[in-house]
């Protein structure tokens, strides 16, 4: 029978408020847009190798770049249409370079014609590892999830062999993000079916769901579901950002430390989504590639909040057009507390994108000087009573940088125990074996500390630095 | 089977066009410009001017005892705060004005006795921006500088700094609030003296420090603070907890030196006052969780011996205080929180591009 734990939950991390333009409603899904831009490094792992040619037709689905020996995962069309350019370019997430390849779709009238994946007969129960790692590679999925899903076919930086549990994450506790808890309403079923899939993939591990416990119904369903699956355990979490993080969900439900730095594979834990256990599910069952993923849609500047299934490559212009975008907006690919801001309307969404969030924009200091906070900001929550109505999102910096006034709320708030203003002077100083004393590289990089910091002090960006420096020494040595 | 490679459409150079984006850091000096791109409302004004308007109460009661002339301390000791604020920042090139001011100002006025001579509330307050302005001004000063003014007045002048006024004496209507005649003695020393005092005499109006006469008043700003998150818990819970229990076992060892019971060192003196703000100000208390629960445990011991050893008990909490001030770096080395996954010896290759 599936295992039920206690609530559980972790040090720090912050509730958010109720923000504006949170993604509601059905899951919607997204046009196919009349081109895509698809970088080779997508999610965890190297670049594959690029199998098309400029000017050669493809399929949905079909297989454009592909390197079996490197730790990379296949990239595959996401429109059925011509390719128009492969040639280097910048990541959108990191401004990393990488092979970027363009496919432009078939012109009216358009018809999406699939590839399907090349899937056996049968109950997928009796396909064996080996069957199931190939076909969860060939269609994608295995690239989902920060370190990847292990497989036969170097996707993970373990073998499957050396895993022993599968942590599923299903609490989304960043704000605006909210695409997780839209797949567990919508395609429950595929879900379900999903997780025996990973844990036939897997072989003998054991599987943990971690859910949010204002999930209830989700938690008796689930459990309701597997009564007879001895290998599953489901824990209900509070849904505290960010209890999402590889490190602090192995940290919760298993009670152990990922080393500092290290993925958790060492640990022989894999930790993947639900993205990633209904993407199994479609591919294994239903032989479609992952040729699109669900994206939450929000933010104070997005006039029509949702939750869509997006083509992979997908311009973040087309996204903000069809769902209104008021005027100009700090536009970001991810969360607002880990994703990056995206500069060109052209910049593609790849398989890491979770969201995809507009702010407004402060353009003035009038208000956020004057009185130290924003009227309708994500805040006085702390100084005042909570008055229930959502609170507005912006990118305000709310009073400047200051000295810091040592208030340890940084310290209270690290997920990871750290002392994030002394990492941060530490490397100001350029004091980085202090740094590495400290344990700079158990730093998760959630964002929190800068967040809370009254001084408005950007104590990530510090520690940021000061970790590239140390990589940086350590290439020289 | 090649297909001309098409040039972009119109519609998706208008689209381009009708779309902007706002680069990183695109409103400049009023905008986030790396994530996290949210950041919490409270500031530094919200933060130190939660600490200032939690006093509020404590200020109209002290009015009400002792008369309007608080006011006129408190204007004081702001203006010359901030005179000193204005010429060091223009010295240092600092940006002005730094929020603090707001707190330290306040608590200056608060532990003086409730007449001071005003010679003696301007060359406090001359000491205590000194303390300030010298190391930096906000949360660079090592010492509580409010307190740093009181102690060296104490030492100067400790005849002066002694004149406790008995609020409460006689009269009928309003003039029953004013003060009639300098009192020798506060409860706190009193009870060291071995005299019974109600507890609820404590709770209520009592001779003793400006801001530290209304224990009740004190209490109700010190619920706000805990209750607004504006306070850090652990030191003013550590505290009144340590002085209950731990002054409680130390009275019950050492009756004649300590006085009778732990309760009397929590509601007198101005404890609360030390619990709350003087000792809990964040700029000179310690920033690790550990490191707060020790200094609040440390600094409350410290109160309760020195009232009974030093020749001015009501100046314990001012004492105490400053003395461990001092060990405050060392207190955050030693009790610096341990990173989970650090027992792998932290030689990790950080990060997936190593
Ligand atoms: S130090 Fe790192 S892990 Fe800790 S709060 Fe800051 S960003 Fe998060
Ligand atoms: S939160 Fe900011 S002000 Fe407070 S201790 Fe950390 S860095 Fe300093």
């Amino acid at each position: 029978m599936a295992i039920v734990g206690t609530l559980k939950t972790f040090k720090g991390g912050r509730y958010f408020p109720r923000l504006q333009g949170l993604p509601r409603g059905p899951l919607r899904e997204g046009p196919v847009p009349p081109r895509v831009h698809l970088p080779l490094r997508q999610g965890f792992g190297e670049e594959p190798d690029p199998l098309v040619e400029v000017g050669q037709r493809v399929r949905t689905g079909e297989v454009l770049a592909r390197s079996d020996e490197k730790i990379s995962t296949p990239v595959l069309a996401s429109l059925t249409g011509t390719v128009v350019r492969v040639e280097e370019g910048v990541h959108p997430l990191d401004g990393e370079p990488t092979t970027v390849i363009t496919l432009e779709a078939d012109p009216e009238p358009y018809r999406d014609d699939w590839a399907p994946l090349d899937v056996p007969r049968g109950n997928f129960e009796r396909w064996g590892p080996e069957e199931l790692g190939r076909i969860l590679y060939e269609a994608g999925v295995t690239a989902l999830g920060k370190w990847g899903f292990p497989t036969p076919f170097r996707t993970a930086p373990a073998e499957p062999s050396a895993i022993r549990a599968l942590l599923v994450n299903a609490v989304e506790a960043e704000p605006y993000l909210r695409g997780d808890r839209a797949l567990l309403f919508e395609e429950f079923e595929k879900f379900v079916t999903g997780l025996k899939i990973l844990k036939s993939a897997l072989g003998n591990i054991e599987v943990h769901v971690g859910l949010g416990y204002d999930l209830p119904h989700v938690l008796e369903e689930l459990e309701a579901r597997m009564e007879y699956h001895d290998w599953l355990y489901l824990h209900p979490l509070l849904p505290k950002y960010p209890q999402g993080e590889d490190e602090v969900l192995i940290k919760t439900i298993l009670n152990e430390e990922v080393p500092a730095g290290r993925p958790p594979t060492d640990l022989g834990v894999v930790v993947c989504d639900v993205q990633l256990v209904v993407a199994a599910y479609e591919a294994v069952v239903e032989a479609r590639p992952m040729v699109d993923r669900v994206v939450s849609i929000g933010g104070s500047a997005m006039a029509q909040p949702v939750n869509a299934r997006v083509r992979l490559g997908t311009p973040v212009g087309d996204l903000l057009e069809q769902f209104g975008n008021q005027g100009p907006s700090r536009v970001i690919v991810g969360g607002p507390l880990r994703g990056s801001s995206v500069t060109d309307v052209d910049a593609p969404i790849t398989r890491e994108a979770r969201a995809l969030v507009a702010l407004e924009e402060p353009r003035s200091p009038s208000v956020t000087t004057r009185w130290g906070f924003l009227p309708g900001a994500d805040s006085h929550v702390r100084l005042l009573p909570p008055f229930g109505r959502e609170k507005r999102a912006t990118t305000a910096l709310v009073g400047g940088t200051k000295p810091c006034i040592r208030c340890g709320d940084c310290v209270d708030i690290c997920p990871q125990n750290l002392f994030p203003i002394e990492l941060a002077e530490a490397g100001e100083r350029g004091d980085l074996e202090r740094a590495e004393e400290l344990t700079i590289f158990a730093c998760i990089e959630c964002g929190l500390c800068s967040y809370i910091c009254p001084s408005k002090i950007d104590l990530l960006e510090g520690i940021r630095k000061a970790k590239r420096w140390i990589r940086e020494e350590r290439l020289e040595d | 089977m090649s297909a001309p490679v098409p040039t972009p459409t119109a519609s998706q150079e208008t689209r381009r066009r009708r779309i902007e984006l706002l680069p990183a850091g695109g409103g400049g000096r009023f905008a986030v410009a790396r994530a996290p791109y949210l950041r919490d409302g409270v500031g530094v004004r919200g933060y130190l001017g939660a600490f200032a308007l939690a006093l509020v109460p404590a200020v109209l009661g002290a009015v009400a005892l002792f008369g309007l002339h608080v006011l006129a301390v408190i204007a004081l000791s702001y203006a010359v705060g901030l005179l000193m604020h204005y010429g060091f920042s223009r010295l240092q090139r600092r940006p002005r004005p730094d929020e603090g001011i707001l707190l330290t100002a306040m608590l200056f006025a608060l532990v003086l006795p409730p007449n001071p001579p005003w010679a003696l509330v301007v060359l406090g307050s001359v000491f205590a921006f000194l303390a300030r302005e010298i190391f930096g001004g906000l949360g660079r000063y090592p010492f509580q500088p409010a307190l740093v003014g009181k102690a060296l007045l104490v030492i100067l002048f400790p005849a002066a700094m002694a004149r406790f006024w008995e609020p409460l004496a006689g009269g009928a209507g309003f003039a029953q609030w004013a003060p009639a005649e300098p009192a020798t003695q506060t409860p706190l020393t009193a009870v060291l003296q071995g005299q019974e005092v109600p507890l609820g005499t404590l709770l209520g109006a009592q001779p003793g420090l400006l801001g530290g006469a209304f224990a009740g008043l004190l209490l109700l700003g010190g619920v706000w603070l805990l209750f607004t998150r504006a306070v850090d818990w652990r030191i003013p819970l550590g505290m009144v907890l340590t002085a209950w229990l731990g002054g409680g076992l130390l009275t019950m060892l050492y009756p004649e030196v300590l006085g009778p019971s732990g309760l009397v060192h929590l509601l007198s003196g101005g404890f609360l006052l030390a619990a709350f703000w003087l000792a809990a100000d964040p700029v000179t208390s310690p920033m690790t969780p550990r490191g707060k629960w020790l200094f609040a445990i440390a600094v409350t011991l410290l109160i309760v011996i020195l009232r009974g050893l030093i020749p001015w008990p009501e100046e314990a909490i001012v004492f105490a205080v400053l003395m461990m001030n001092a060990l405050v770096p060392w207190l955050d080395r030693v009790a610096a929180p341990r990173p989970f996954g650090s027992s792998a010896g932290g030689q990790g290759q950080g990060g997936k591009k190593g």
